[in-house]
């Protein structure tokens, strides 16, 4: 019976909302020959960028970021400085910053369920280092993209963004943030 | 080619409307129906079969999506053959898939009523929307693409335990939301 359930749950991501597929990349608009072709491409640019770039921080670089980070020694200039760096991006056409706090309340909740955690413990964060480190930030924007260029949705937004500190620098950067609304329900 | 400019090609009933969409969303559709089928013919056929339908169907319909739409199509045939033949062939990509998904299922959903799969379909909508980006990106790619954690894991430069974890963690999560949804009480 749980498998049928199981087949069921599967059939319905067939029907998922069109926004959640351009997320899983650009990857697959290819055919399988020239996907060969780029992949090795991109091993070859991956490790000449590496080697170019390697006097970065990592944080700085994280190619799985959607954010183009500065790392301060302020959250909320960290998650300020990322949203206006937005502009920086080819598709970007208008943001407007409304609100950016920190939320108490967010970070007990993150703390409670971070601290302890199989994530915890693959990340190696000790409870300590969460109870200290781990801040999380409410900022609400209005980003207008070019969706011509990209498919990151846009208009009014209300994000939740998960800072670690880095506990030698003392600067916050953004580990996570939700999409839209409030990442505990 | 633009997608605009493919449709258009399918509305004039130009076959190159096929060739542009194979050169185009060839690779992804092969990709999905191989991770849940695993055999390449099959998977060849059931791309084949995609193509066949969407020559049938548009026109009169219009994807606003082309990329979503022909994955929901492939996916469907894949699923069909699946169903077909998962007696008489060994389908590792489909089992491994559907046996993950069953830790999503709440306890009391294998009991009780069929739940509607435009409901269920509602609920992952709610779900995703709520996940940060590159958890959304990592749960649509091994669930609606079907890649498989080792793929995924070199494609996101994590260490494949590490996303296995975080896969666990994300079922668990979606469990819980549909335990919370309480619609199969």
């Amino acid at each position: 019976m749980s498998k049928e359930r199981a087949i069921q749950l599967y059939n319905s991501f067939s029907n998922i909302d069109d926004q959640f597929v351009p997320l899983m990349g650009e990857k697959f608009r290819h055919n399988h020959m020239s996907s060969l072709i780029k992949k090795s491409t991109a091993w070859v640019a991956a490790i000449c960028l590496v080697m170019f770039l390697c006097g970065f921080a990592i944080v700085q670089l994280d190619m799985f970021d959607l954010w183009i980070q500065t790392p301060s020694q302020d959250p909320v200039e960290v998650v300020r400085a990322a949203i206006e760096n937005q502009m920086k991006k080819e598709y970007a056409v208008n943001i407007q910053i409304h609100e950016i706090k920190e939320d108490e309340s967010a970070t007990r909740r993150a703390k409670q369920m971070y601290i302890g955690s199989d994530l915890a413990k693959d990340n190696q964060w000790s409870d300590t280092y969460l109870e200290n480190n781990l801040l999380v930030v409410y900022a609400s924007y209005y980003a207008e993209y070019d969706h011509t260029k990209t498919f990151i949705p846009d208009g009014e937004m209300c994000q939740y963004f998960f800072l670690l500190r880095d506990e030698k620098k003392g600067t916050w950067y953004i580990w996570d943030n939700t999409t839209n609304g409030d990442p505990f329900n | 080619m633009e997608d605009t400019e493919i449709i258009e090609l399918y509305f004039n009933r130009d076959e190159r409307a096929i060739k542009e969409t194979g050169q185009k969303y060839g690779g992804f559709c092969h990709n999905l129906a191989y991770h849940i089928l695993s055999v390449y013919e099959d998977a060849e056929e059931c791309v084949n079969d995609t193509y066949l339908k969407a020559w049938n169907t548009i026109p009169p319909q219009k994807p606003p999506h082309l990329q979503a739409w022909l994955g929901r199509v492939v996916r469907n045939v894949s699923l069909d053959r699946w169903r077909k033949n998962h007696r008489k062939k060994r389908y590792s990509g489909m089992e491994q898939l559907l046996s993950e998904l069953e830790e999503c299922i709440p306890s009391s959903m294998n009991v009780e009523k069929r739940v509607e799969d435009k409901e269920l379909t509602r609920l992952l909508n709610g779900w995703l929307s709520k996940l940060s980006t590159k958890d959304c990106m990592l749960f649509m790619r091994r669930y609606w693409l079907g890649e498989s954690v080792k793929e995924l894991a070199v494609s996101c430069g994590m260490n494949p335990t590490e996303l296995a974890n975080r896969m666990y963690v994300l079922r668990q999560k979606l469990k819980k939301y549909l335990e919370q949804e309480g619609i199969y009480e």
